[in-house]
Order: C-alpha cells, then structure tokens, then sequence
C-alpha cells in the first residue's frame, strides 16, 4: 500500500491488473472443471456406447442368417454341415440343437460340481477357519482368478483327459461333457467362493452369537442361520459363475471333443458324459478360419453370439432382482 | 441327542475343511505341474528368442513374447485412460440417479460379456467394418472393451478408499473439484491405481478367444515378426496355447507338446509374478499411510 503510493500515478491500474487476473484465472479454472466433469461423464457413458455397438454389430451380422437359415432351423434342428455348402456343391445345414443342448449341460455339470467345494470354501474362510482363510485361501482365490482360462484347457488336455480316458467306456477318449465339466468347475469356484465369502463376513455378528447362544452348534449354526442369510451372495455368485461358464470357449474346445452329435441319454444313461459333445462357444471357435469365405456358417455364429449376449443380459438381470430383493429385506 | 449332535457337528465342519484342503492340493499341483513340465523350456534362454519351429526341435516364443507384450501395451494406452476417467466418474461426480444406474448396468454387463462374443464383435467392428485384416491395433481395442469395465471398477474402489477429509481439506482451502482430483486424489489413490492397472494387464496377458478372432494369423510357423506396426497380426502366447490343440497334430510336430509345456509354464509364471507384484505394492502402500 505504502509502496504503490510512494510510486504514484501506475497505482490504481496496478491494484486493477491482479484482481482482473484473479477473476481470469478462477473462470478458466471454472471453464476447466466443467470441461473435466464432462470429458469424465463421457467416458464412464462410453459404457453404453459400448454395449449398445456389440447388439448392433452383432445383430447386423446375424441378420443375414435369419432369411437363409431362419430361426426354426437353427433352434429346431441338430444337424450341423455348415461347411457342406462351399465349393462342393453339397448344401449346408445350420441346426444348432447340439451347441445348444451341449452348453447347457456342460454349464450343468460344472455347477453341480463347484457349487459344494466352493460353498465349503466360503464356510471355512469366513466361519470355521478366519485366519488360515485370510492367509491361505482368499490369496489363492485371487491367484486362480488370474490363471487365463486357456492354461486351465490345457491342464485339462494333458492331465484331465488321460484320467478320463480310464473311466471312459472302451473306445472313448476321455473328452466330453464331464471332462469339460470339471474344467468348468475348477475355473468358477474361485468366482462363487469369493462372492459367499463376503456375504458370510457381511452377515451381524449378533445372528451368529444368538444362534450359538441358544445352544445350536457350529454345524446347526451354519446350515440354519449363516447360509441361509447368506443367500443373496451364494446365488449371485452362481449366477455369475454360470455366465462364465457359459461364456468359456477355448478351455471347454480342448476338452470336449467338439463332435456336433447329440448324446443319446435314453440308452447311454450316465456313460454319455463321456461322449465328446460340442458347445455354443465351441462352435462359434470352430468357425474362425472361415469367418470370411463361409458367410453363412458365419451368419450361423453370429446368432449364437446373440444368443449367449441374452444370456449374459438374463444373468445381469436375475443378480439385479436378487440383491435388490435382498436390501429390501433389511 | 447332544452327543449325537456334537459328533454331526465334528463330522460335516471336518468335511468342509477335507473339501477346502482337497481344492487348494488341487490348485497347488496344478501350479508345481505346469511348471515342472515346462521347466526345460523356461531355462532354456533360446526359448525366449527364437520363433516357433514346425519342422524340427529347438522352439521358441520370441515373436508371440514380442507381439503379447505390444498387444498388451498398446491396449492399456486405451484402456488406463478410458477406464480411469470412467472411474473418477462413479466415484466423484455420479448421483443417485437412473442416468448413473444406466451406466453402472452398462458396466456390470460389459464385465460379464463372454470374451468370445467381444471377439465376434471386434471381428465386425475393427476388421470387417473397417476393410481391414485381424490386427494387433484390433486385438488391443477389442481387449480394451474386455478389460474397460475392471479399469473403471478398480479407478472408483481406489478413489473411494481415500479418507473424506482429503476432499474436503482440499475443496476448503478454495481449489476446484477437478484440481482437488489431479492435484489431491489421484496422487493419493496412485499405490492403489498401479496395482489395479498391473492385474488389468494380468487379464490381458492371459486373453486368447477375443485375440483369435482379432489379432491371430492362424500361423505358428511364418512370422518371426518384430515390425512394430500395430497393423500387422500375430498370435499371442495364449492364442497359441489354443493354436496348439488344434492346428499341430501331436504326430507331425515332435516337439509340439513340449512348446506348449513351455508356453503353459511361462503363462503360469508372469501371472504370478504379475500377481505378487501387485501385492507387494499393495503392502508397501497400506504401510505408508500408517505412517503419515
């Protein structure tokens, strides 16, 4: 103050100048955090973006199958020549029953399988053994998570299928829907232990504490009170290990045996587990190398893509109602 | 009844642990087996430099190496932006509303999409739409699409965990809501955020169905291709291991089996390390902010 006036004339322009730069800067800083806000909302909406490209492009591609193989053909039929029509002058069939039949089953199998161990799993990590869990099993959780479902395939290839091979009736290799199974299971147990984990740890320690003072033991306490409240979690994390299951190609492709016939249950029984057998997703890898010269083989895939993405919706969806039901218990 | 019930009790709490104990021998041969095959190969350096060898013995992973490691570089340019901004989004500026609860469906969708379907969609989208053949600039936007949603989820849990104050401390002292994130945040999220972004590209390392049908060149002969032009295809390690079943009959490659031993083990051992990595730096974070 003393200065400026000391300085004459300039002073009251030089006062002027920082506040006007005061104002400049907290515009463009305002300017700047507007920018930011939308440049963030923009990405995060490139989410939908994204989903809403995949039924386009998928939709795009599979509407040429709807006029030339149709949608009876494809749901209604097992026989399966989609390369019989290229160059040979022999003509194609495009039902896709067995891929169909075939996901199902081997998501089945694997399901039944997991489900126990990865239950226990959850139990033993967030009840019986906390500390031991925390150490031992939530990290190797995490690490199996992380091993490419690829180099599952493959363990199931070279270690898997020799073992199968001596349950197999004679003359089976040991590929098919149980050895694809239990490949299944092994790479979604980590994804449902996980999720009932931490619907157990998330449970009030007051339920525990009042079953067990009511004198149930640990076992009772468990079954009747812990699993029970823990439900939510344990479906969501069935659901979303069903929609991985699903959704594997290349790990189930090394093991299933990829044969597009249909299992006879009725006279087989049980042995039809071990009859190779193909997938949706095995079926659309199967299709790779011709995806440009076999249009409609590749039309074919396409609509199985759709396929497994209404069931990727249908999965997201049950969680939703599942957990939205579950808070609304609370 | 109550002995009856103790000895159920013993048994059924026995049978989990059994089946608990079971799973982890389970995972663990797992791991010692696929390393213990493939040891030959990991110690063998030429296996690391030279390409693959249809004819004869003597394999190697040096162009998939290359090409795994430029697809999962050139995808993260994509994905680390994208997915933290997504982030920053959830956590800082989201509301309750049904426009946020539309996104955050979108991403949970997204997440669940099966890889093979996302290679489908690639295929038509970077390759056919755009008159072009697989890439390695297709196979990086296509495990873009796959890796986005985990980059979002991982930015917003990072961003989340910072103690309120930071926020408010910042926004106090007059600086704006997109310094206090540059300048206060994400700064503090940073341990956090590297972790996230090193299992992001654990995921990727170990994706093959999107790339085949994006990237691959169907080939494990033939390209000994260090180019560096993102428009050139290659298969990647995990391509291969697929690659391998079904194009190399055991009979006509002698030494199939063992590359692919090779392949599995090296697999094994960057997820791994990708994974003790991301810890470690987990640790060395959570202790540094006991300090201050």
């Amino acid at each position: 103050m003393i200065e400026t006036s000391a300085g004459g004339g300039p002073a009251p322009s030089a006062s002027a100048a920082p506040a006007a730069g005061v104002h400049a800067i907290r515009r463009r800083s305002r300017v700047l955090d507007q920018l930011s806000h939308r440049a963030v909302a923009a990405a995060a909406a490139a989410n939908v973006l994204l989903i809403l490209l995949v039924v386009v492009f998928l939709a795009l591609r599979a509407a040429p199958g709807l006029k030339s193989i149709g949608l009876g053909q494809l749901f209604g039929s097992a026989d399966w020549q989609p390369d019989a029509g290229i160059g040979f002058g022999g003509s194609s069939a495009f039902g896709a029953l067995a891929p169909i039949l075939g996901s199902f089953a081997v998501v089945l199998v694997g399901l039944l399988i997991a489900v126990p161990f990865a239950t226990s799993a959850a139990v033993v990590l967030a009840e019986t053994n906390p500390r031991v869990g925390e150490r031992f099993i939530r990290p190797a959780v995490e690490v199996f998570v992380g091993i490419p479902s690829v180099v599952y395939g493959y363990v199931g290839f070279i270690a898997l299928l020799p073992i199968m091979r001596h349950l197999a009736p004679p003359g089976r290799d040991g590929s098919g829907v149980l050895a694809a199974g239990i490949v299944l299971a092994i790479m979604i147990i980590p994804t449902i232990a996980s999720i009932t984990a931490d619907g157990l740890l998330a449970i009030p320690v007051a339920l525990r504490e009042g079953s067990l003072a009511l004198g149930a033991t640990r076992w009772q306490t468990i079954r009747r009170v812990l699993l029970p409240a823990a439900r939510p979690a344990l479906v969501t994390g069935i659901v979303l290990g069903f929609a991985r299951a699903m959704g594997e190609a290349l790990a189930v492709a090394l093991v299933i045996g990829d044969v597009n016939v249909i299992p006879n249950v009725r006279s087989e029984g049980l042995r039809a587990l071990f009859e190779p057998f193909t997938t949706m997703t095995v079926t659309i890898t199967d299709g790779v190398d011709k995806l440009a010269i076999n249009p409609d083989g590749t039309a074919a895939r396409y609509m199985l893509a759709l396929v497994l993405l209404v069931v990727t919706f249908i999965s997201i969806v049950v969680v939703r109602m599942v957990l939205r039901r579950a808070e609304s218990r609370r | 009844m109550t002995r009856r019930l103790r000895i159920q009790d013993r048994i059924a709490i026995g049978a989990l642990r059994g089946m608990v104990v079971v799973l982890l021998a389970l995972l663990v041969w797992m791991v010692v087996f696929l390393l213990v095959q493939g040891w030959s190969e990991l110690t063998r350096l030429a296996f690391y430099s030279s390409p693959p060898n249809i004819a004869g013995p003597g394999s190697g992973v040096g162009p998939q190496l290359f090409n795994t490691v430029y697809v999962l570089v050139l995808s993260m340019l994509f994905t680390v932006p994208l997915g933290l901004a997504g982030g920053i989004y959830f956590a800082e500026y989201a509301g309750t509303g049904r426009f946020t609860n539309l996104l955050r469906r979108a991403s949970e969708t997204l997440a669940t999409l099966p890889s093979i379907v996302v290679g489908l969609f690639g295929y038509a989208l970077f390759v056919q739409a755009t008159h072009s053949h697989p890439s390695r600039l297709a196979a990086a936007l296509s495990l873009t699409v796959i890796n986005l949603p985990y980059m979002v989820r991982v930015s917003e849990d990072a961003l989340r965990a910072l103690p309120e104050g930071l926020r408010e401390g910042s926004l106090a002292l007059g600086a704006t809501r997109s310094q206090t994130i540059a300048r206060v945040l994400l700064p503090a999220a940073m341990p956090a955020l590297i972790t996230g972004v090193i299992l992001a590209a654990g995921r990727v390392f170990g994706e093959a169905a999107a790339i085949l049908f994006t990237g691959s060149n169907f080939a494990l002969t033939a390209h000994s291709n260090y180019s560096l032009s993102p428009l050139d295809s290659g298969d990647t390690l995990a391509v291969d291991l697929y690659v391998f079943r079904t194009q190399a009959e055991p009979s006509a490659v002698p030494d199939a089996r063992q590359y692919a031993d090779g392949v599995a083990a090296l697999l094994i051992v960057v997820v791994l390390l990708f994974n003790v990595g991301a810890r470690a730096l987990g640790r060395v974070a959570v202790r540094r902010g006991r300090h201050k």
